[in-house]
């Protein structure tokens, strides 16, 4: 099953500080969006607002057409959210396999421990240790392994390759691909504009908490996005 | 010979100790306040065990047991639910621990209006008296029983945290609430039910100190201190700690009370503070 | 520095105690005394839990602490009662400061229950010692003799000069550059810290001249009572008392451990005067302390004053 995104003139506050202005994007079912921008753009506050972690805006939000709760993490889950935070922000006291049952939910689907074994062979070896043990590219498959345990039309993945050698950021993406081979749409946000734009459908810019770009990503550079990306006029 | 039964009084004390520690640390490694009616939740265990003894003589002790593991649960789910949980919303930590103190003075007066002030003791019977010998070793019933319950309530407790979805879901919740709620937990229920735990907990090793020494509803406050200093000795988030911590302060108080009758928990709270000077001296304790 | 107006309250304040020393009843004079002194001590709480953010739940040592050096130098010197009074402060504020050192590696709760572990060790301790009367406690004997006219009358006249005394302090202190640190710190500490503020120093500041207010306020209570023992020096209902009073009145206001001092001292006396126990005197307390917690966690002060304060000046404006 796949469900649409849409979000209208969406502002977001954390406390007095605006995040978010206006801003409005529309995602097909089954369409996957890069969503990129400089450091304090807003991508992360976008995202975890979807979550729910962000209870203060206005605008509108609804997936197939049914709004979304305001701050409400559970409901988030279970309307087909799911996030790879920033960070990863595993669970140090579970091991890795808890890890992912703790991520399971009551949405049916194919993500169960054996096919997210057999996204990640390693999380499989590595299943009764602590994530603080592992390296970071074998976090960052935890962390996507936890947020597809929950079966999610919508997997949100923030600063997916954030301190991975370019390697493991392959392998991350050869992963993400599979993953969305599923019918899962990808909200990705990467510093890495052509590899986040290379996993996606559409590319939404965010520059100060406004949408400064929105085009397809085929093909699209960070060179072809710098006005958009850095606010500065790059007249020809 | 008195060498042993001495240490083997200290153990059993020390187990007692151990989880009236665990269930202190329990409530504040996940729900991230100090519960100060603790002391008054063990209290209370105990004069729950008083009253069902009282009423129906031949009670068997797991009934007991189990009547103030229950009675102590639902009271500690109704504080969470109607005080601490709404307190937790505020900014400022300060406010939760305000008001398990309030709710811990009303505790201890609504106890001494009920009961009255006077010391109790737990009626079981023969069974203070009893013994049993090991290869030429007497040691007494009631203590061995006691050493064994708390044992199995670590066991059990240690099965439920580290082996069982609702143990998953609680040490999720107490690494990052935030993430564990993007997870589908129900805070305020995960919340509800540690909070039933650890105040159940509290009632069990109530009974079983009121089974060993009198108590009055004024012990609330030294049960309290004892279950803060083996959280403190022990670390928050350790099972292995608290017992170990409550063995040293059993240990303590049973010897020291060997040579000074009437010290009380003296050398307990003595034992503890020069550990928290030498700790402040060498710089450890964050 | 100090303004007009304070050296005016200040001059007020001493009239009001000269005159209600000499001529308040007797009986007055004792309830008066323990309103004060609970108004003392209540502020002195609040100046560590609600403007340094410092709660301890063992400031009921300092009391006792205080009474029981007062008692003893009182009683085994020539030093006139009322310079002992003066120096038990000195005393105990200087003992603060190996204390604090220690548990201020102590955080927060920590720190707060670390404190009454303290205070039941001195409770004990005292219990022990001989010298001090074990359980039985001490008589105030001043110099070797049993004092002599009404001591309620100085007593009365110290506390009362003395709360208003501290009020003022307390307002020109939070004018100075300790005092402006002291409001950042209970705003926020980090953000103090990073400032230039020096916390712990700060925090050991504040925990000192607390403990020196409340063992010279608990000095003055025992004085009025001519007897102590540990059981009453070191209970925990001086603690509570503290606590609910600060916590009811306003945490972080001068005005409302008045208020709350006020709220309890006139719920005792009317559940006493209508026959209630003092069990249930404490429930409805704690209930009530629970209840304003919940609903307004600073206290009733900071939640009425702005809503007096429209109502007044709509009130001036109508008539104008
Ligand atoms: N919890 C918060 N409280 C206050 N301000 C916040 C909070 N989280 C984010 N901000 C602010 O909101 C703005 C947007 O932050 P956000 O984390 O969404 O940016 P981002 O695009 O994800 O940046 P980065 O590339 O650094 O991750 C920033 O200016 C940030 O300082
Ligand atoms: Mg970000």
């Amino acid at each position: 099953m796949t469900i649409s995104l849409r979000i209208d003139s969406l502002s977001a506050w954390h406390d007095q500080f605006q995040a978010l202005r206006d801003v409005s994007l529309a995602l097909e079912p089954g369409q996957s969006l890069a969503l990129v921008g400089a450091n304090g753009a807003g991508k992360s506050t976008l995202l975890r607002l979807l979550c729910g972690l962000v209870p203060n805006w206005q605008g509108e939000i609804t997936l197939d057409g049914k709004p979304l709760a305001r701050g409400n993490p559970r409901a988030a889950s279970s309307a087909g959210l799911a996030l790879v935070p920033e960070g990863r922000l595993l669970f140090d006291s579970l091991t890795v396999e808890e890890n992912l049952l703790v991520g399971q939910s009551a949405r049916k689907g194919p993500w169960d421990l054996a096919t997210v074994y057999t996204l990640f062979p390693v999380l499989a070896e590595r299943r009764l240790q602590r994530p603080s043990t592992l390296s970071g590219g074998q976090q960052q498959m935890l962390a996507i392994g936890r947020a597809l345990s929950a079966n999610p039309d919508i997997l949100l993945c923030d600063e997916i390759s954030l301190g991975l050698s370019p390697l493991v950021v392959g392998e991350v993406y050869a992963a993400l691909a599979q993953v969305r081979a599923q019918g899962v749409s990808l909200v990705i946000v990467d510093q890495d504009v052509s590899r986040a734009c290379a996993a996606a459908d559409q590319v939404v810019c965010l520059l100060e908490g406004r949408v400064s770009h929105q085009s397809a990503a085929q093909g699209v550079t960070a060179a072809a996005l710098k006005a958009a990306y850095f606010g500065v006029a790059t007249e020809q | 010979m008195m060498m042993i039964e001495l240490l083997f009084q200290g153990l059993t004390l020390g187990g007692l100790y151990g989880m009236i520690g665990v269930g202190l640390a329990l409530s504040f490694g996940i729900l991230r306040v100090v519960n100060l009616a603790q002391g008054e939740l063990i209290t209370i265990g105990a004069f729950l065990a008083v009253g069902m003894i009282s009423l129906f003589p031949a009670l068997p002790l797991a009934l007991v047991l189990a009547g103030a593991f229950l009675g102590c649960a639902a009271l500690g789910v109704a504080m969470q639910a109607l005080a601490v949980e709404r307190a937790m919303a505020f900014r400022d930590p300060m406010v939760a621990m305000l008001v398990t103190f309030g709710l811990a003075v009303i505790l201890r007066n609504a106890l001494v209006e009920s009961v009255g002030a006077n010391l109790r003791g737990l009626d079981i019977g023969g069974l203070g008296q009893a013994r049993v010998t090991f290869g030429g070793l007497s040691l007494g019933l009631l203590p061995l029983l006691t050493l064994g319950i708390a044992l199995l309530s670590f066991g059990g407790l240690a099965l439920l945290i580290f082996r069982t979805r609702f143990g998953r879901q609680v040490r999720a919740l107490s690494d990052r609430p935030e993430i564990a709620e993007l997870m589908g937990i129900r805070i305020r229920r995960v919340h509800a039910q540690v909070a039933a735990l650890s105040a159940g907990l509290a009632a069990l090793a109530g009974v079983l100190l009121a089974m060993r020494a009198s108590v009055s509803p004024f012990s609330g406050v030294a049960h309290l201190l004892i279950a803060f200093e083996v959280v403190v000795l022990g670390g928050i988030g350790s099972i292995r700690g608290a017992l170990g911590a409550g063995l040293l302060l059993g240990m303590t108080q049973v010897v020291s009370a060997r040579f000074d009758g009437n010290a009380g928990l003296l050398y307990v709270h003595l034992v503890f503070f020069v550990i928290l000077v030498l700790r402040a001296i060498s710089g450890r304790l964050s | 520095m100090i303004r007009i107006s304070e050296l005016l309250v200040l001059a007020a304040g001493l009239m009001a105690a000269i005159l209600g020393a000499l001529f308040i009843d007797s009986g007055l004079l004792f309830l008066l005394c323990e309103v004060l002194v609970i108004f003392l001590l209540a502020q002195m709480w609040n100046l560590l839990a609600g403007f340094s953010g410092q709660m301890s739940l063992g400031h009921q040592a300092f009391v006792g602490l205080g009474a029981y050096t007062l008692f003893y130098i009182a009683n085994h010197t020539a030093i006139p009662l009322w310079l002992v009074l003066a120096l038990v402060p000195c005393l105990i504020g200087l003992l603060a400061i190996p204390l604090g050192l220690v548990m201020f590696h102590l955080k927060q709760a920590y720190f707060a229950v670390g404190m009454w572990v303290v205070a039941e060790i001195l409770m004990q301790l005292t219990a022990k010692a001989q010298w001090l009367g074990g359980t039985s406690g001490m008589t105030l004997r001043p110099g070797g003799t049993m004092l002599s006219g009404e001591p309620e009358r100085p007593a009365f006249a110290i506390a009362a000069f003395g709360a208003v005394a501290l009020v003022v302090a307390l307002r020109v202190f939070l004018r100075t550059r300790l005092g402006l640190a002291t409001l950042a710190l209970r705003e926020n500490e980090a953000a103090a810290a990073s400032a230039g503020v020096d916390v712990k120093r700060l925090h050991l500041i504040l925990f000192c001249l607390t403990a020196a207010g409340t063992s010279a306020a608990g000095g003055l209570y025992y004085i009025t009572s001519l007897y102590i023992t540990p059981q009453d020096a070191f209970q925990i209902n001086w603690m509570i008392t503290m606590m609910f009073v600060t916590v009811i009145g306003g945490l972080g206001t001068l005005t409302g451990p008045a208020l709350g001092t006020i709220i309890l001292i006139g719920a005792r006396e009317a559940m006493t005067a209508a026959g209630y126990s003092g069990g249930q005197y404490w429930i409805v307390m704690g209930a009530a302390a629970v209840i304003v917690l919940l609903l307004a966690p600073r206290g009733l002060w900071p939640a009425l004053a702005p809503r007096i304060r429209a109502a007044f000046t709509t009130s001036t404006k109508s008539k104008a």
